[in-house]
């Protein structure tokens, strides 16, 4: 299977709105895993996939809001909450709290599809970012200490001069070293190192001390 | 030989010196003067022997001199002799008689006056010159043999034998011409020896003057140095143990003690200060323990002693300073550091200000304790001034007035109390000494009567603002009670300067002062809004009235309700179900192709939820039928179960822990599962709502089941809330202590269970809060 195939987790203590859950999204052509608790779902092996996590308010242990928390805290999928007697306050901390939706019960096939792909375009947005990310990081990995002392002077447009000047090297040097920033970081031109650059949060040389 | 002499002398002087004649034996003055007497006897001594040496050296030279007038004297007889024959010859060759005779007499005297003169000088020579024998008798001889040769001479010149005269003067005067010159040659040459002896003499005595006069300067030199040494160190060595004993008393060494010798004036002054030292220790010692007393009575006395130099830098703090504060004796002049943060500003001006006055100063500061705790300390500081007046020291103290400032804030709090409540409760307070009239009121009282507080209080303005209806009853009663001094209650109304009316009820107690003066004190409480009140309570309990009619029905809505809402959540659940299955399977069958298995499935799913939520329906439905519902057989422990379910995230969210102990051998019994669900249900809800008003201890419930003898079984439902105040009224219609609740609850429970043939009853408290039990018949009994 495609590893780019969606996946949803469903999260609900009452074996037969899992089922029905279950059977509704597959419906549509997306894979289903259902849970009965939030310790199952923790526990369970999750593929490398954009996804989305359709969690009950009320479940027995952890409760849906606390396993938003703990999710929170890593790459966790999207959540869309379903509940049975939602109030006002809980709706409140679960989208504050970052909730793609909150679905009372018995809510409407197309609203809880909607949000269902919402959520998984979200995800893999995030997921192309930290993947993007990570393949940046992994270059600039690359990169001599040296090199990564060059990266910030070119990313902010300095001249190999004047860098060759900061750095206390000669200009010939410093453009070696600039070939080689491009090369490993695989940047096309300097427009693109310099959203790389950005994109690693690499803070660009201020102007000239003098 | 001298120098030898000279050593063993010293040896001497230093044997007497340390023997017989030990310095410290004598005085310094008698010591000293002894030492100047030797010393000048050594010089005299030694001047005497240079003088010996001079006159030995004189000597010399006196025998000299003497040799050489003995050959002088001698010489001139000779010359004198030979002038004598020289002029006899003359006058012989003359032959003139006359002039022999007048001649020969002058010669004769001067040849005689010259022997005289020779044989005088002679006699005076030193005895040892005059050795020479022949020389006197030579001289004699001469003398004598002169004259008688002249007479013999003048004899023949008058004869006129001139020739014989001649004769005479060749043969006879030329021996003697020859005599002495034989003698003046002896003497010559006695006179050559003796001066060559004497020369040699002079030349051994310059010698031995060269010797003898520096040995014997050097000599005197040394004994005197050696003498005037020992007398000075006789002098300075005690002197240096006396300064190292001074020193070491200076250094506050009172054990020590100077080593005596002798008996002389440092000898005593030594053993004076031995005295001295001794009298110091023991005044030492009478010091210290003196001392050590008042330096306990310093350190153990309730309050921080200290003392400062006059510009504020502390020199001495006691050890309860220390031991109070935590501070360690190096940082004790960082007292600073003790003072509360908020008083240090203020105290450290109080303080400069006292300092620069020069004025005793008070004041009260928090000082931090070892605790770290912060106390009230009340300081005071004074100064000690010398004689001129001038500041030498300042003392202080800190005295612990933590409890005394702590009952002043009680007092403080206590009175502030008293006056809010009085003002809450709009209760005065008065006291009235009847012989002198005078009253005092509290700040209420003035409140009451809207007074000023400057306003003097007094019984004829409390009569002035009562309400005339009420003045003359007042009046009575305040007449009576000042006769008699009995206690007086009253109520009556006091009329306000703007037109309001004041409902307000005194009680007075009366008291005899120790001089015998009667005074009452009392009370004064406003009780017009309890009198407004009264008036609208009675309004209310007509409306209670018709409000209680109208409460049935509303009780039994509201009861549905809360049930409905109970249940909501689960007839959800299988609602919520079925539509999404629904949706799935008009999708499955929509797909191309439709997957009719997955169809199938879900429709399947939808008909058994929907058979589901029927049933929870019909349920709720027969829950509200009066009629008995139907009866199956049941498993007690599932029905309590089933309760719990739906109850326990109720229970958890409001922090209460639901236990059970459950007889899961009991048979099952016979009802109508809905109805049993409800008393559980209910008796359960019953238990949570008591528990909301428990703060204090955590909350349970305690659900247990039983057998009840051999045909029944027992369900007990406790709480740990606050429990029945009157379990039989628990039952009646509206009865409830539950701010919400309607009070039908138990009463339905009843009438559920007494219809299955079971009892309910509020058990007699175990412990705190309420248990109910209920029984219900078991199977078997119910088939028998």
């Amino acid at each position: 299977m495609n590893s780019d195939n969606p996946i949803v987790f469903v999260v609900d203590d009452d074996y037969r709105v899992r089922e029905a859950l279950s059977s509704l999204i597959a419906s549509v052509g997306l894979r289903v895993l259902a849970f009965g608790s939030a310790a199952e779902f923790l526990e369970s092996e999750k593929p490398d996939a954009p996804a989305c996590l359709v969690l009950d308010l009320e479940l027995p242990g952890t409760s849906g809001l606390e396993l938003q928390r703990e999710l929170a805290a890593g790459d966790g999928p999207p959540i869309v909450f379903i509940t049975g007697h939602g109030d006002i306050p809980s709706s409140v901390r679960a989208m504050k709290a970052g909730a793609i939706e909150f679905l009372p019960k018995p809510f409407s096939e197309q609203e809880l599809l909607g949000a269902i792909d919402a959520a998984i375009v979200l995800d893999r947005e995030a997921r192309r970012k930290r993947s993007e990310l990570a393949e940046l990081q992994k270059r600039y990995s690359l990169l001599t200490p040296r090199e990564r002392e060059v990266l910030p002077f070119v990313a902010a447009g300095f001249a190999n001069k004047q860098t060759a000047a900061d750095l206390g090297t000669s200009e010939i040097t410093i453009g070696v070293h600039r070939g080689q920033v491009m090369h490993k970081m695989g940047a096309g031109s300097l427009a693109e190192l310099v959203r790389m650059s950005d994109k690693l949060g690499i803070a660009r040389t201020p102007g000239r001390s003098k | 030989m001298q120098r030898h002499t000279a050593t063993e002398f010293g040896r001497l002087v230093k044997r007497v010196e340390e023997k017989t004649l030990h310095p410290a034996r004598l005085n310094i003055g008698s010591r000293l003067i002894l030492c100047f007497v030797f010393i000048i006897l050594v010089m005299l001594g030694a001047d005497a022997i240079v003088l010996w040496q001079f006159q030995v050296v004189h000597a010399q030279a006196e025998r000299l001199n003497g040799i050489d007038q003995k050959l002088v004297t001698l010489l001139r007889v000779h010359a004198s002799l030979l002038e004598f024959y020289a002029g006899l010859e003359a006058i012989a060759q003359t032959e003139d008689a006359g002039l022999l005779v007048k001649e020969a007499g002058d010669l004769r005297a001067v040849v005689l006056n010259d022997i005289q003169h020779a044989v005088s000088s002679f006699s005076l020579l030193p005895s040892d010159l005059q050795r020479d024998p022949n020389f006197l008798p030579t001289i004699h001889v001469i003398q004598s043999s002169l004259t008688s040769q002249l007479e013999t001479i003048i004899k023949l010149a008058t004869t006129g034998d001139w020739r014989a005269v001649q004769l005479r003067l060749s043969n006879q005067v030329r021996p003697l011409e020859s005599m002495t010159s034989a003698l003046v040659e002896k003497v010559d040459h006695d006179a050559a020896e003796q001066r060559a002896e004497t020369v040699l003499n002079t030349g051994r005595v310059q010698r031995l003057v060269f010797v003898i006069v520096p040995t014997t300067a050097v000599f005197a030199l040394l004994i005197a140095a050696t003498l005037g040494l020992a007398i000075t160190r006789s002098i300075t060595q005690p002197l240096a143990r006396l300064v190292e004993g001074s020193k070491a008393l200076a250094r506050g060494e009172f054990q020590h003690q100077v080593t005596i010798q002798g008996e002389d004036e440092l000898a005593h002054l030594g053993q004076v200060f031995n005295d001295t030292a001794r009298r110091l220790r023991d005044l030492y010692a009478v010091l210290q323990s003196s001392e050590d007393r008042l330096r306990l009575v310093i350190d153990t006395i309730p309050a921080y002693v200290w003392s400062t130099a006059p510009d504020g830098s502390v020199d001495f703090i006691n050890r309860r300073w220390l031991e109070s504060t935590g501070l360690s004796e190096e940082n004790a002049w960082n007292w600073r550091s003790a003072v509360h943060p908020d008083d240090l500003p203020r105290y450290v001006d109080e303080l400069q200000r006292a300092l620069a006055a020069g004025e005793p100063m008070e004041s009260e500061a928090r000082l931090r304790q070892a605790d770290g705790e912060y106390h009230w300390f009340l300081i005071r500081n004074v100064p000690l001034r010398d004689e001129s007046g001038k500041i030498v020291k300042w003392y202080g103290t800190s005295i612990d007035i933590e409890d005394r400032k702590q009952a002043e804030d009680a007092l403080r709090q206590s009175q502030a109390y008293l006056s809010e409540a009085q003002r809450l409760s709009h209760t005065g307070s008065f006291s009235w000494t009847v012989p002198s009239g005078e009253i005092f009121w509290s700040a209420e009282m003035y409140r009451i009567f809207q007074c000023e507080r400057t306003t003097k209080p007094s019984v004829d303005l409390a009569f002035r603002l009562t309400h005339p209806e009420d003045a003359l009853d007042l009046k009575h009663v305040v007449a009576r009670a000042s006769q008699d001094g009995e206690d007086f209650d009253f109520e009556h109304r006091l009329l306000m300067p703007d037109g309001s009316v004041k409902y307000v009820h005194v009680v007075a107690h009366g008291v005899r002062g120790e001089s015998g003066e009667l005074e009452f004190v009392g009370a004064l409480m406003d009780i017009t809004a309890v009198k407004e009140a009264e008036g609208k309570i009675r309004l209310a309990e007509e409306a209670l009235r018709q409000a209680q009619a109208d409460l049935a029905h509303v009780n039994r809505v509201n009861t549905m309700g809360e049930l409905t809402a109970s249940l909501a959540h689960e007839v959800n659940q299988p609602l919520s179900a079925i539509a999404a299955n629904g949706h799935a399977c008009l999708r499955w069958l929509s797909a191309n192709p439709p997957n009719l298995a997955k169809a199938r499935e879900a429709a399947e799913r939808i008909i058994r939820d929907g058979q589901d939520a029927g049933e929870i329906v019909r349920r709720v439905r027969a829950l509200f039928r009066r009629a008995p519902g139907e009866k199956d057989v049941l498993d007690l422990n599932e029905v309590i179960g089933e309760v719990l379910r739906l109850l326990r995230g109720d229970a958890g969210k409001r922090g209460i822990a639901v236990e059970t102990e459950l007889d899961k051998k009991l048979p099952s019994v016979v009802a109508d599962r809905v109805q049993l669900q409800q008393v559980v249900l209910n008796l359960v809800l019953n238990g949570i709502e008591a528990l909301d008003q428990v703060a204090h201890h955590p909350k349970t419930i305690f659900i247990r089941s039983a057998w009840d003898g051999p045909n029944a079984a027992v369900v007990e439902v406790r709480d740990n809330g606050a429990g029945f105040e009157n379990p039989e009224k628990a039952f009646e219609a509206f009865f409830t202590t539950k701010q919400n609740g309607m009070g039908m609850g138990l009463a339905i429970c009843r009438s559920i269970i007494e219809r299955h043939h079971g009892r309910l009853w509020v058990a007699p408290g175990v412990g705190p809060g309420a248990t109910v039990c209920f029984t219900i018949p078991l199977k078997s009994s119910e088939m028998q």
